[in-house]
């Protein structure tokens, strides 16, 4: 066997960055808190007249605004959960349901998402962070691309969708 | 084929070899950290000394979803990964280094598959490359 060397590994991007640590059944997820403009409960979710995407079943108001809310469950492919929390997005119309806010944490590195992850995770994250946990065991938790959750092909979509009741254009 | 050694490493009831230069080490359990992901038999990722490596349970492939538990992880690096770029692969017992001379494959066998070594069961080499790429699409970025 090959003895282990000092390889050249890929070292993770080192800056600091809060994160605001979410979940979705066992999975705990990361996002930039810059990315994020407001958490909320899920009162005033206004249903969509028609579904053209399974992952966007929701509009929801604010300030003027109108956002697709995106279920995390079903972007990331994992199984229907109820959600009952909401990540408004700085950027795009566009807002996260989650299940549950888990806590802000500082995150000091940012790993590559190693080569072998071929799929749409590839799309889905930045990257993967660890994170130091009580127990001093470390939490690897993915860090989600805000800006993949909803496609322009997929919000194109949804634009020309008619607005469910009670909500203009 | 010419003399060359091979880690030999057993899944269930079969045993399977690899190139030893491919292998870095044998590795205790480690805490799997799981998450979503749509690339075939990866399991999710190793945290090990300060890096990123992700697991893919071949077993699905080489003896069907019936092997035993793993219990340890042979820590490969496939000759097209990059430098650094490790994979865990779960095997179900201790693993055996040993020099042999590989023979060609006959009949029909799987296209991972590269050679044959005949011990006291014809023992299969696997090619990592053509192993690990089964049923990966690249998802473009």
């Amino acid at each position: 066997m090959r003895p282990l060397r000092p390889e050249p590994k890929k070292s993770p991007v080192r800056h600091s960055e809060a994160m605001i640590l979410f979940g979705v059944g066992d999975v705990t997820f990361a996002i930039a808190a810059n990315a994020v403009e407001e958490i909320r409960n899920a009162d005033g979710l206004r249903p969509l007249a028609q579904r053209k995407l399974a992952k966007v079943r929701h509009l929801l108001e604010r300030a003027g605004r109108t956002y697709y809310v995106v279920d995390a469950g079903c972007h990331f492919r994992m199984l229907p959960m109820p959600a009952n929390r909401v990540l408004i997005l700085r950027r795009g119309n566009v807002a996260l349901l989650v299940q549950r806010i888990d806590l802000m944490k500082e995150v000091s590195a940012i790993y590559a998402l190693p080569g072998a992850f071929r799929g749409e995770e590839r799309r889905w994250f930045r990257g993967l962070a660890a994170i130091p946990g009580a127990g001093g065991e470390t939490e690897v938790v993915p860090v989600v691309n805000p800006d993949t959750l909803l496609s322009e092909d997929e919000a194109g979509m949804l634009g020309a969708l008619p607005r469910a009741k009670g909500v203009s254009a | 084929m010419s003399m060359a050694s091979y880690v030999l490493f057993p899944l269930g009831q079969k045993r399977f070899a690899l190139h030893s230069e491919e292998v870095a080490e044998l590795a205790r359990p480690d805490r799997l950290h799981a998450f979503p992901h749509t690339t075939p038999f990866l399991t999710g990722v190793l945290y090990r000394r300060g890096r990123m490596v992700p697991v893919c349970d071949i077993g699905q492939v080489l003896v069907g979803s019936d092997a035993p538990a793993r219990r340890f992880y042979l820590i490969v690096q496939p000759p097209s990964a990059g430098e650094g770029e490790w994979t865990a692969i779960p095997v179900t017992g201790e693993c055996e280094l040993i020099k042999g001379e590989a023979k060609a494959p006959t009949g029909k066998l799987p296209v991972w598959v590269e050679g044959l070594l005949p011990l006291s069961e014809i023992i299969e080499i696997l090619d990592l490359n053509r192993l690990l790429a089964i049923g990966m699409v690249e998802v473009p970025a």
